[in-house]
């Protein structure tokens, strides 16, 4: 049975396709449009999809939309009218934008996909969420907790999935309604704090490390908790439900002080930086508090060992952490798409073991599966550019280059295989350093990513090697595989982890398993025997405001904008020449030497 | 490309032809609906009809001007 | 060897002009650039938009077979990058040093950015159409840049910031149409003439595009007011009635099916 999962129209779309029950394939449509968190209808994430499984849409059993268009309608409908008239402005604005397009998804998909009516599904947007937790973890009955802005109605809900025998079920209790949302709120307090919503989540859970939560009291005073375990949010304080352009109200800002204006600078030593930071600490504390509550509450009331964490808020490593060392679960499992994104496969797995029945089977726990790696395609354009560019002989001897590479000091651009499913680079479209100098760190922050000094990188390091370095409670180790979980660096090890450990002594770790990433794993160890430390900084290999990149011509011209020393796609070696080096990132347009052989050739 | 290289105005074309049943898949959830909104229904299926104005000027943009002089 | 475009060519963009309509308006250029706190957002908006120009011109690169556009381009894009962080740089100088408030209207439609009212899918493009739009563009920035210098009299800070760039916009003026001409070299002035059609037929639709954004809000926003109300009454009356729970809602027993989409 061939089922295809589709998630679209509201950030990161993704398209995820399942043939007897097993994940071909699944990609966000931003790493083949190339256009950051591109929510529109992922038609190249769909046509991978289908290619790497040699199928023709009419092939397909179903399409899965991960969400129902007209309940959420109905929703934005009716909050709109219980808020008459101070929508007025935020009417027109969300009608053209659901009646112009998100509501038509059955005819939207039968356009693209010439699929018949009884084939288009439409799972629901936590449904989705809980599947996409559950459904690829290694446990049999779990927990799941679902959290993020708003699904249909819902904006975060607890459930039970349970896979025993052949029978599957994911089965939601009770569910937390929009406008109260623990999403939205972390989000209202990302755009208070002058970074962009839906992509400055992680930015505040970086600055947060830099305050204290002196603000803890007054945001409970907004989010107050119910009696029956839940909470409720003070509406008072926010105008996301009632206007389109700004989602806090004057009232958030006498409690909280004037917020910050996006372009001003962030300097969380100055006064006013921690204020911001003091902001940002407060919420996460509340965030985490209520969180850690109720997946205690759930322990006690489900009596499992094992939660499943979906929605864009299991994104919050710190937050994840906390729930395995308090709540009383033994082991947490996040996916590596938790997001909207996930939902996708989500979709598709639910459609696959709950409405066609099939048998339960076990989902290969990896995140690889978008497309594949061409390292030929690399060697042909390097070597058109007249870089040094080789096909090594075998992995000893790329994994030996690469190595001495980063022990100097250099930092590698790293491709291998599949691209990640998910927001997190995770060892096969990475950017690898030393871990050791906080100058290694600046160095990448101001000459590859281009991004704000507080943010943290995250360490890599081979399972077997974790608990030498970092202080992992039990299930900790599980929590680090798709870098979901922050955890304390050990202090012994801090001096010479300073590039990925945060300001607080933590780092958001990626344990890195020989079966699940053979090649990195390898690597890793292999940096080990040189350098006594089997740990290596791992970032996203992308620059600002640009996706992950995917194919190995991407991760080029990536390599070429920005002063990765060294760029690595398979067994194919590309550095960079001295000369060549600063004139093409600086991007002076002074007279290109090397240039000029080609131009005669072109004349 | 494996994908139905339709124009956009037929694409545009089956999103309208598919939407009547949509909308009264729409109607029916509501008019069984535990929440007791069957009064919302009228409004609900008005604006549908609007969105169907809206997907065909977006989907023939050069009329774009001239399809809402319906109105 | 012959010029082909990749040189720099600093002195002419000293003789870049404004087009005639610019010309015409720049009391309206004035007008708009007086006000420290919109030039200072435009300043901002025009480094997104660059930025963005410079993420196309990646994303060309990326696409080429041919070794010397790919080389150009991503040369052009790290200027595009270079002139985002100038244009960032010299509005966020501009906004420490005044009060907090909000730019006001930015007038862009009389004022653009560098790729001004052309939208670009670059995957859509093959080399001698990208090349064809990229020259026109180019050269609508330089002469648009270059009536924005001369109403900046006033602020010879910011007018440093076009100087600079309206050398680079005459490189990439240059490079574009040399390329072009290489690259098609019968029918380069087919592709131009058809790129300037294009870019017609693009004004036309942006502006049934933007009518039609216009009559579509205000047809909504007549319903808001007109037929919304009633049911707005309903609508609270319902919330009310209801007692809409904040805490958690049960959901075990609601039904669930795969074929609604409701």
């Amino acid at each position: 049975m061939k089922i295809l999962g589709i998630s679209a129209h509201y950030h990161d779309s993704a398209a995820a396709l399942l043939v007897d029950g097993m994940p071909v394939a699944a990609v966000q449509e931003e790493r083949i449009s190339r256009r950051k968190n591109d929510a529109a209808f992922p038609v190249g994430a769909i046509e991978y999809c289908l290619n790497q499984a040699g199928l023709e849409p009419e092939e397909l059993d179903a399409v899965v939309f991960y969400e129902k268009p007209m309940l959420k309608f109905e929703r934005i409908l009716t909050m709109a009218l219980r808020e008459w008239p101070r929508t007025f402005s935020s009417f027109p604005h969300a009608m053209k934008s659901t009646l112009g397009e998100k509501l038509w998804v059955k005819g939207l998909i039968k356009s693209w996909l010439g699929v018949p009516s009884d084939k288009i599904l439409f799972s629901e947007h936590h449904r989705s969420h809980a599947a996409a937790a559950m459904l690829t973890a290694p446990t049999r009955d779990a927990a799941i907790l679902t959290a993020d802005g708003v699904g249909e109605w819902a904006a975060l809900t607890v459930g039970r999935g349970k896979r025993a025998g052949a029978k599957v079920e994911v089965d939601l209790l009770r569910e937390i309604r929009f406008p109260h949302s623990l999403g939205m709120l972390y989000s209202t307090f990302t755009a208070f704090l002058g970074f962009p919503v839906n992509e400055g989540e992680y930015k505040v859970m970086g600055l947060a490390s830099y305050g204290s939560p002196r603000f803890a009291d007054r945001v409970r005073e907004i989010v107050e908790r119910t009696e029956d375990g839940g909470f409720r949010l003070d509406m008072r304080y926010f105008e996301y439900h009632t206007n389109a352009k700004r989602s806090f109200s004057n009232r958030l800002i006498d409690v909280f002080g004037p917020p910050r204006a996006p372009w001003e600078p962030l300097d969380p030593t100055s006064t006013e930086g921690r204020r911001f930071a003091d902001v940002a600490s407060s919420v996460q504390h509340v965030l985490e508090e209520i969180l850690v509550e109720m997946c205690t509450r759930l322990r006690k009331e489900l009596d499992v060992p094992d939660l499943c964490l979906g929605g864009g808020v299991a994104l919050n490593g710190v937050c994840n952490a906390r729930i395995l060392r308090e709540s009383g679960f033994e082991r947490v499992f996040v996916p590596p798409a938790p997001g909207d994104a996930g939902c996708a496969l989500g979709a598709a797995l639910l459609a696959d073991r709950v409405f066609f029945g099939n048998p339960d089977r076990d989902f290969p726990d990896h995140p690889y599966w978008g497309p594949a790696l061409d390292p030929q395609e690399l060697f042909r354009v390097a070597r058109e550019d007249g870089l040094p560019a080789e096909e090594l002989p075998n992995d000893d001897v790329v994994l030996d280059r690469v190595v001495r590479e980063l022990q100097a000091g250099k930092i590698v651009g790293w491709m291998d295989g599949r691209t990640e499913f998910g927001p997190r680079a995770l060892g096969n479209r990475s950017i690898l350093s030393a871990p050791h100098t906080a100058e290694q760190r600046d160095r990448l922050n101001k000459s590859i990513k281009f991004r704000e000094e507080f943010r943290p990188f995250a360490p890599a390091v081979p399972t077997e090697h974790a608990s030498t370095y970092f202080e992992l409670p039990p299930g900790g180790h599980r929590l680090g595989r798709f870098m979901s979980g922050v955890f304390p660096v050990r202090p012994e090890h801090r001096d010479r982890l300073a590039a990925v450990t945060h300001v607080d002594g933590t780092a958001r770790l990626q344990t890195v398993d020989r079966d699940v990433s053979p090649r990195f794993h390898a690597l890793l160890e292999a940096y080990g025997r040189k350098s006594g430390l089997p740990v290596l900084l791992n970032t996203s290999f992308n620059l600002a405001g640009e996706p992950i990149v995917n194919r190995a011509v991407e991760g080029y011209s990536t390599f070429r904008r920005c002063a990765i020393d060294m760029l690595v796609a398979g067994r194919c070696v590309v550095t960079k020449r001295a000369d060549r080096t600063a004139e093409i990132d600086s991007g002076a347009p002074e007279e290109e030497a090397g240039l000029n052989a080609k131009e005669e050739a072109a004349e | 490309m494996i994908l139905k290289r339709r124009g956009k105005i037929r694409r545009g074309l089956t999103v309208v032809a598919s939407a009547a049943p949509s909308i009264a898949d729409l109607a029916r959830g509501m008019w069984k609906s535990e929440k007791r909104n069957r009064w919302l229904v009228p409004l609900v299926v008005f604006l549908c009809i609007t969105g169907l104005v809206l997907v065909l000027a977006s989907t023939v943009e050069v009329l774009a001007p001239f399809i809402y002089t319906i109105f | 060897m012959g010029d082909i475009g990749t040189q720099p060519t600093p002195e002419r963009a000293l003789h870049i002009r404004p087009a005639g309509m610019d010309a015409l308006l720049k009391p309206v250029h004035r007008w708009v650039w007086a006000d420290a706190h919109r030039r200072a957002h435009k300043l901002l908006r025009f480094a997104e938009t660059e930025a963005d120009g410079g993420r196309d011109l990646t994303r060309a690169a990326e696409l080429t077979r041919d070794a010397l556009l790919r080389r150009l381009y991503l040369r052009h894009a790290s200027d595009e990058l270079r002139h985002a962080d100038m244009f960032r740089k010299r509005g966020r100088t501009m906004l420490a040093s005044l009060s907090r408030r909000g730019a006001g209207v930015e007038a862009n439609w009389l004022a653009p950015g560098e790729r001004g009212l052309d939208d670009l899918n670059v995957d859509h493009e093959n080399d001698d159409t990208l090349l064809a739009f990229l020259h026109l563009s180019e050269r609508a920035a330089a002469m648009r840049f270059a009536v924005y210098r001369e109403v900046l009299a006033g602020d010879p800070d910011t007018r440093a910031v076009f100087e600079t760039i309206l050398r680079d916009e005459a490189f990439h003026m240059n490079y574009t149409r040399k390329q072009l001409e290489r690259v098609s070299p019968r029918k380069h002035g087919v592709r131009l003439w058809m790129a300037r059609l294009h870019r017609v037929g693009k004004l036309y639709l942006r502006f049934a595009a933007a009518f039609a954004g216009v009559m579509g809000a205000l047809i909504l926003g007549l319903q808001y007011f007109v037929v919304l109300p009633f049911f707005a009454l309903a609508a609270k009356h319902a919330e009310r009635r209801a007692r809409v729970p904040s805490g958690w809602t049960s959901v075990a027993s609601r039904s669930f099916s795969f074929r609604s989409q409701y």
